[in-house]
């Protein structure tokens, strides 16, 4: 049994700057969880030949299609921009552990920057029905996901301002943060703000317990099945590889350098 | 079936001539399950599989492996697994499944890890990676390598030797019985920020290079050789095994695309 897919576009999407992909892929459809990624290629093809990561955006498993969210800006991933509708690619999918809130959650606060943020509306869409669910987004103006993927439930705010904004967002030090107001948190962020989502959650309440605040991290997953170990990540449980002890972590887990 | 070392009373027969070159299957047990190994008749087309360098001490390193064109540079970063993983944890489980696994060893501690895991079930023989030496000197480590243990002993040669047919005869007249090459060319990539990552580089790229080298040392040696370096294709394959080798070893291909041996194998 292998975790690869040939998948067809079935519909292109340009919003601003952003592309959007929806894919028919039954099987994948169905198993597909949010913080999953995928490793894409074109089909038939032997360059690149390292698959590059996208997160899943989203899943339908009643219409069989996946949906992708691609930010022509990355090199690794920007000739799936230009792919019309009715051309297969090569998915190695779904990859890594996917987030799964906890029984008792009921509120759930998602915050990312970067090229995970795709892996927060999955799971805002996945869980808007059943959760009271508030989405922080924060990048470049024109490269940052439109509302109007989600329900209307879910409550979103957005920073043009670059990645950094997104704890400006957060305003962790005062009382209305709503780190505070949240049951469970889910980041989605580069290693090099890993530190600063440490520092709000400190700075928003104190002292955190294993489990509320996780985080999809992006990054480089070259093989995605454990083989290359250079997505490495050092955690209290010793190294682990991202890309199937990941991507989704226990922020509490990390250790900071 | 092939007979990588006929000459060896423990013999190394392969089932298909496509080998997972060392590494390209981490410790082998992380993919066993996609592959299909423990199962009699899985069809993920190898015959057989070289683990990750073993040291005496493991260590977690900080292996790169990033994309070039048609290729792909890996530097090995100082990871290794240990010895008493593999004894307790990784060749007990290697011992259950229907392809033989072979260690890679390399560096200074070779001959005494092939010397701890020479009686240990579930491994099939020895690759020892050279890296670019002379003459003398690689015979001589392949001596201590033979020394250490009697079962099968593959050498993997670096692409960049001045001499391969040199080094490749005097490595058999030591105690080798199957040479492989190329174990990619050194090389250099800048990441986002710049700075330059050093390591060997794989994958299409290098497949000429590496086929002129294997018809060179495939015409020179009286012993199996195993072609190496970007081979991604059945066609690749195929003029590797027309060049002289017996079968071929498929590395950034195969961390690439785990079907990449069934693809190569089915179509030869």
């Amino acid at each position: 049994m292998h975790p690869y897919y040939t998948a067809t576009i079935r519909e292109r999407r340009q919003i601003e700057g952003l592309v959007w992909l929806s894919l028919a892929a039954l099987e994948l459809a169905r198993t597909a969880q949010p913080g999953q990624y995928a490793l894409a290629r074109p089909s038939r093809s032997l360059d690149p030949l390292l698959w590059p990561v996208i997160f899943l955006a989203g899943a339908d498993p009643a219409k069989g299609l996946v949906e992708l969210l691609i930010d022509p800006r990355q090199p690794a991933t920007a000739w799936l921009v230009d792919l019309p509708v009715g051309i297969a690619i090569d998915l190695c999918a779904p990859l890594g552990t996917p987030f799964v809130p906890a029984p008792a959650t009921q509120t759930l606060l998602l915050a990312g920057a970067g090229a995970a943020l795709p892996a927060l509306l999955f799971a805002a869409r996945r869980h808007a029905r059943r959760l009271s669910i508030a989405l922080l987004l924060a990048g470049d103006e024109q490269y940052l996901p439109p509302p109007f993927f989600l329900p209307e439930t879910v409550e979103v705010q957005t920073s043009s301002a670059g990645d950094t904004a997104l704890f400006d967002l957060l305003a962790a030090h005062t009382p209305s943060s709503p780190i505070r107001w949240a049951d469970q948190i889910l980041f989605a962020l580069p290693p090099n703000l890993l530190g600063d989502a440490a520092a709000a959650m400190r700075t928003a309440r104190l002292r955190w317990e294993r489990g509320l605040a996780q985080v999809v991290v992006a990054g480089p997953m070259p093989c995605g099945l454990g083989v290359c170990r250079a997505c490495q990540i050092e955690t209290r449980n010793g190294w682990q590889r991202r890309c199937i002890e990941g991507p989704v972590l226990d922020l509490r887990d990390i250790r900071l350098r | 079936m092939i007979d990588l070392a006929p000459r060896n009373p423990h013999t190394l027969v392969i089932a298909t001539p496509v080998i997972a070159a060392a590494g390209s299957l981490g410790d082998v047990v992380s993919v066993a399950r996609w592959l299909g190994l423990a199962q009699p008749a899985a069809d993920h087309g190898l015959g057989a599989i070289i683990s990750a360098t073993v040291n005496l001490v493991g260590r977690h390193g900080h292996p790169q492996l990033l994309a070039t064109p048609a290729g792909a540079l890996y530097r090995h970063g100082g990871a290794s697994l240990g010895v008493k993983q593999v004894r307790e944890r990784l060749a007990p489980r290697w011992a259950s499944y229907h392809v033989p696994v072979l260690v890679s060893i390399a560096g200074d501690d070779a001959a005494a890890v092939a010397a701890e895991l020479t009686d240990t079930p579930g491994i099939a023989g020895f690759e020892l990676a050279l890296p670019a030496l002379s003459v003398s000197e690689a015979a001589q480590q392949v001596a201590a390598i033979r020394r250490a243990t009697l079962l099968p002993l593959l050498v993997r040669l670096p692409g960049e030797l001045p001499d391969p047919v040199a080094i490749a005869q005097a490595c058999l007249a030591a105690g080798a019985d199957a040479i492989a090459l190329i174990g990619g060319l050194p090389a250099c990539m800048p990441q986002d920020d710049g700075s330059l990552v050093y390591g060997r580089l794989g994958g299409p790229a290098i497949f000429p290079v590496a086929l002129r080298l294997v018809a060179a040392v495939a015409a020179a040696v009286d012993a199996p050789v195993i072609g190496m370096g970007g081979v991604a294709t059945p066609e690749h394959a195929r003029a590797m095994l027309n060049a002289g080798a017996c079968a071929v070893a498929l590395a950034s291909a195969l961390v690439a695309d785990l079907r990449r041996a069934q693809a190569i194998a089915g179509g030869l």
